[in-house]
């Protein structure tokens, strides 16, 4: 428990060896609507692997680039360029061909897998765009990402120790998987950041959003999950608009 | 130096991703995984 604490304490550590804390009202507000925006989309995301193809669901849900595009064209009258266009259209295209999956056996039946993308989807883009309009407003996004951290960890507490005497049959591995996530998740950030300082982002972008790969792949490998073909279409669909629209 | 950043930056995110799954194959609920996940985050 004690290795936990550190890893735990470890971002907080960050935040103090930056010398990055500071507290005010639009820092607060900022921290805890991201923090429901993304608890509720981590939440559900993981809810819809349950119903759904596990590659889909984390490539859709990333998706969410493509409202961060269009806020900044509408919000930061940014120009929309070609490409980014043609990622649109490809992201909409394949998401709206899913309900017309043909196959019975591999389609998605259950139509709450929608419900919790879409929710994913938006929550997750409240997030990204959020720190995006954190940054333009000359906030420090170091204490909104803490907390914003640190709601979901206070919720998920709660919920994990009210629910202790339900959950007495389930295993202990849970919370271990969680926390394997979890600190692959920090090592994702700081391996983002590092490339970022050194690298052009409109390569380190694409190869970094493109993890529904690797999902896709093992799930595949590992679980025997399938795509039917108009699943498949829908991931390359998919990847290749958050590719384009990350270039 | 920043491709091999960026590959493991690939390798991370599509792993983290990649153990929701493996929650949802052997555990019933996925609040356990979150309030992991987020101890760890």
């Amino acid at each position: 428990m004690d290795s936990i604490l550190l890893v735990k304490l470890g971002s907080g550590l960050y935040l103090w060896y930056t010398q990055s804390w500071q507290w005010n009202w639009q820092i607060l507000a900022a921290g805890c609507i991201i923090g429901l925006a993304t608890t509720l989309g981590n939440l559900l995301y993981s809810k819809a692997i349950y119903i759904g193809p596990a590659g889909l669901t984390a490539t859709v849900t990333h998706s969410h680039v493509i409202l961060i595009v269009l806020m900044s064209v509408f919000l930061y009258s940014e120009n929309l360029n070609w490409l980014e266009a043609i990622a649109i259209l490809f992201i909409i295209f394949a998401v709206l061909l899913l309900p017309f999956d043909p196959n019975q056996k591999l389609r998605i039946q259950d139509k709450r897998w929608y419900l919790f993308v879409g929710v994913t989807f938006i929550g997750f883009f409240i997030r990204n765009g959020g720190l995006k309009i954190t940054e333009e407003m000359h906030l420090n996004n170091n204490p909104i990402i803490f907390i914003s951290y640190l709601f979901g960890l206070v919720w998920f507490s709660t919920s994990f120790f009210f629910n202790l005497h339900i959950q007495k049959n389930h295993t202990e591995k849970g919370i271990s998987y969680g926390l394997v996530a979890g600190i692959l998740s920090f090592g994702m950030m700081q391996t983002l950041a590092a490339a970022l300082m050194i690298g052009p982002a409109s390569i380190i972008s694409p190869i970094a959003s493109a993890n529904g790969l690797i999902v896709a792949i093992l799930s595949y490998l590992i679980y025997k999950e399938k795509f039917s073909k108009f699943q498949f279409v829908s991931f390359l669909l998919v990847l290749t608009g958050i590719a384009l629209i990350n270039t | 130096m920043w491709l091999i950043f960026a590959i493991l930056c690939f390798l991370f995110n599509g792993m983290s991703a990649f153990f929701f799954k493996i929650n949802s194959m052997k555990e019933g609920t996925s609040e356990r995984l979150l309030f992991g996940f987020y101890l760890a985050g």
